[in-house]
């Protein structure tokens, strides 16, 4: 983590956030695209946690700061609380755990009532390496995302596969609606998105401490 | 008073809410009431002729008496004898406070500021004396003399006119002889004759073998935990062990073990410097009072592993899925053997508190637990945590984090004025960073050996400690965290704090010794001297001020994710369904507080397979109630 951190300047920050059910692989994707690590025991995760690298895209350097949450049902109501300021969002479930599948819906409805307006989703069905236990087929998982209109992704943490494409795809996603078309009058529609570029500019002339 | 009703009705209504998220595994899994967070006799039964101001004043006295002695819910204060004076074995102190006698225990707290506790169950008093005597000052009192089990005898001295002596005396008779009554009993019966034993227990005591092991104390046994065989964490020449356990050795001797400790501010002292591995495991029991519990119902933690091991519950795959992810370093749990342990710990109080069931962050707490205590001390650990030390915290709607996130918030608020103006112009929620503090008891946010020592205080003082810690974080890095204007940077910069914790708080300085300080015994340091106004009462005094707020923010989210969860609507409006809502909730909160008092027998006696209870589920006359609150043509 210290090695990611340890950058000098950047241009943009993103928020991303990373949702769904209880030992789907959340902080082990998080760990894969902020370390390129993998361990298969990982403290649960309690409330909220973070972590941050800076990618390069389109020749702009931009730290995205990814909160990775707690997935037991019964923090939704403390979790859905730092919503507010997430630029895009990661669905998560387990391909060989209907369940987590079917609960998408639910993680879904949760964030249409707590994110910001207008945030940019993608959908991750990750274990996909593990082929003798999966429940979920790639089809089911694509459907669901057209259903919501959104992009959809099978990745492994462990096999190190499509995890890293996932967060640029979303990254790059959210610099096109924010960053990219930024003066076209219907982007600014939601009021927290517009804030946290603001803060972004700002925190940049600031170089903030952690960086 | 008004404010205990407040409480009574307040947690009926979280229990209301919360049945509410867990309907299905409830009704899946009909599970006994945990008799703990059953609420108390006098609230259930109605009883003739005692005016209700009295019962209400009586309850309140109970639960104030069990509170402070961290006595289990079963019992109740017979006799107090106002001023009683003790003068301790061996040493010139004397104490000056009040006697107390409950069902099964004899209490004493001394009213002096550096006072003395003494909490000992009756199984373990071997001889009552009430002679006639005189004081230093050359009085005549009473000296009441009780005799525990290995021959420490403990005298009161109570002036002679006092008639509560008297009656104090004879209930203390009474209660000895129904107690020797069960003892035979039990023992005619061939059945649980370890129960009421002191003998059995006493060979669970890591503290037993410590005083047989005599001068060699380093001889002493492991008491039975992971420890035993995966090591404890830390250098024990570093953390000082040998001279600790000399220490605690020494303390024993002179004010008694276990279950006939007596508590001296020395006591605490010995606990705040650090405890040593080996006896981590009892002292936490015995501080917290989970000691008794597991005293009063040995082998009721090996009957809810066997209904484990027949019936898993519906929290059995949510366990499941976080063994390897508790306490994921540690040695003992990269073996079956942490992993089986942990798994029936948390099955068996799933099973045993089935309202709570598992929440992640228990598993964490208990995996760490179960380094220095068996499985059973983990199990009524855990009971006094969620039923008393943090209620609500680990329940489903989680009341109980939520609810000390707002005093903690207040608490900071007024004591960090400007930093709290800071965070919030930056719109940064504390609890992002100190949520999951007060969750795990700091043991996933601090290096391990640190927490430990968290974890004494915790056990010892209550949950006041966690306030306590928690400002002094905030405090000591108030300076980087007025500048912080983001929320990474300030869980950034509080990562970093935890990491440098076993560094010198003075690394420049030129006297050796002060450079030797950590910043964690600094943390300790303010902790304590910059917030001796957070005390046990201020906090729960805080927690009835509050929770009215919180109960209508749970039961505001609990039903707006209900609507939201509705599919077929049949016709209603948005308005419609959540007016529908609210009343279908009036009539069930009525009918489920009449059955309540109705079925006390029925309840107490583990037998509700056959009602459906599911907590959300109307019987013909709630619905008929609930169609005449909607319908006109009911009426």
């Amino acid at each position: 983590m210290a090695a990611s951190q340890k950058n000098t300047s950047y241009d943009y920050l993103m928020k991303l956030l990373i949702i769904g059910d209880s030992g789907v692989g959340k902080s082990c994707l998080l760990l894969r695209f902020s370390d390129d690590q993998f361990t298969p025991s990982f403290i649960t995760t309690i409330g909220i946690d973070f972590k941050i690298r800076t990618i390069e895209l389109d020749g702009k350097r931009i730290k995205l700061q990814i909160w990775d949450t707690a997935g037991q049902e019964r923090f939704r109501t403390i979790t859905t609380a730092y919503y507010r300021g997430a630029m895009g969002i990661l669905l998560v479930y387990d391909v060989t755990d209907e369940r987590s599948f079917n609960n998408i819906e639910n993680w879904y409805m949760n964030v249409e009532q707590h994110a910001s307006e207008g945030v940019n989703k993608i959908l991750i069905g990750n274990k996909c390496d593990v082929d003798d236990r999966r429940v979920v087929t790639e089809d089911m998982g694509r459907a669901l995302a057209d259903k919501f209109n959104i992009k959809f992704k099978e990745t492994s943490a462990k096999a190190n596969i499509n995890v890293e494409q996932a967060f640029l795809e979303l990254a790059s996603d959210i610099k096109r609606r924010l960053l990219d078309t930024a003066s076209q009058p219907e982007n600014a529609t939601s009021d927290g998105n517009n804030i946290d570029i603001n803060d972004t500019q700002r925190s940049t002339s600031q170089n903030t401490p952690c960086c | 008073m008004l404010s205990q009703l407040t409480a009574n009705t307040v947690r009926r209504v979280l229990l209301n809410s919360e049945f509410a998220q867990r309907q299905q595994q409830v009704r899946k899994h009909g599970n006994a009431v945990n008799p703990d967070t059953r609420l108390p006799t006098e609230e259930r039964q109605a009883r003739v002729g005692v005016p209700l101001a009295e019962q209400i004043a009586e309850q309140r006295r109970n639960d104030e008496f069990r509170n402070e002695f961290g006595l289990p819910r079963s019992e109740e204060l017979l006799a107090v004898i106002w001023t009683a004076v003790l003068a301790v074995p061996g040493s010139t102190t004397v104490y000056r406070g009040r006697l107390y006698l409950s069902t099964s225990f004899v209490c004493y707290m001394s009213q002096s500021f550096r006072g003395c506790r003494i909490t000992i169950p009756l199984a373990a008093v071997r001889r009552i004396e009430r002679a006639q005597t005189t004081d230093t000052n050359g009085l005549h009192c009473y000296e009441l003399i009780i005799t525990v089990w290995h021959q420490m005898r403990i005298a009161f001295r109570v002036p002679l006119d006092n008639n509560a002596c008297n009656y104090w005396y004879d209930a203390l008779r009474a209660q000895l002889k129904i107690m020797v009554a069960e003892q035979q009993r039990a023992k005619d019966s061939e059945t649980g004759m370890t129960r009421y034993t002191i003998k059995g227990f006493c060979k669970t005591c890591a503290s037993e073998s410590l005083l047989a092991a005599g001068e060699k104390v380093s001889a002493a046994e492991i008491p039975e935990c992971l420890g035993r065989e995966f090591g404890f964490p830390g250098d024990s020449k570093m953390l000082k062990e040998l001279p600790k356990r000399q220490r605690w050795a020494k303390y024993m001797r002179e004010y008694g073990r276990n279950l006939t400790t007596v508590r001296t501010s020395e006591f605490d002292r010995l606990i705040r410097v650090g405890l040593p591995n080996n006896l981590r495991g009892e002292i936490w029991e015995l501080s917290s009072g989970a000691m008794y519990l597991r005293f009063q119902n040995r082998g009721l933690y090996d009957k809810y592993v066997s209904d484990y091991l027949e019936h898993p519950g519906p929290c059995a795959e949510e366990i499941e899925k976080d063994l390897t992810r508790s306490l994921p370093e540690y040695a003992g749990y990269q073996a079956e053997e942490g992993i089986s342990a942990l798994r029936r710990v948390l099955n068996a109080y799933s099973l045993h508190d089935a309202e709570l069931g598992y929440c992640q962050a228990m598993n964490i707490v208990a995996s760490t637990m179960l380094v220095f205590m068996s499985e059973e001390q983990v199990f009524w650990t855990l009971t006094v945590m969620c039923n008393r030390m943090v209620p609500g915290y680990y329940s489903p709607s989680m009341y109980g984090a939520s609810l000390d996130q707002a005093i903690f918030q207040s608490l900071a608020e007024e004591a960090m004025p400007m930093l709290a103006e800071s965070f919030k112009r930056n719109d940064i929620q504390l609890s992002i960073a100190c949520l999951p503090w007060f969750l795990t008891l700091f043991v996933n946010s601090m290096p391990l050996t640190y927490a430990l020592r968290v974890l004494d205080c915790f056990f010892l003082e209550g949950p006041r400690v966690l306030f306590q810690i928690g400002l002094a974080i905030l405090k000591i890095n108030g300076g980087a965290l007025l500048e912080v204007t983001d929320d990474g940077t300030f869980l950034f910069i509080l990562k970093e704090y935890y990491r440098t914790l076993g560094d010198s708080a003075y690394p420049d300085a030129t006297n050796a010794r002060a450079r030797q300080v950590t910043k964690f015994h600094e943390l300790l340091y303010v902790a304590y001297s910059d917030f001796p106004a957070i005390t046990h009462a201020r906090i729960e005094e805080l927690r009835r001020s509050h929770q009215l707020r919180i109960v209508h923010s749970v039961e505001d989210f609990s039903k707006r994710t209900f609507l939201r969860s509705i599919i077929d609507a049949s016709g209603f409006t948005r308005e419609q369904l959540s007016l529908l809502y609210d009343r279908y909730y009036v009539v069930l909160f009525s009918t489920r507080k009449s059955s309540e008092n109705g079925n006390t027998a029925q309840k107490t006696t583990e037998d509700n397979g056959t009602s459906v209870n599911d907590g959300v589920t109307l019987d013909i006359y709630g619905f008929a109630r609930f169609m005449f609150e909607i319908s006109s043509w009911m009426r």
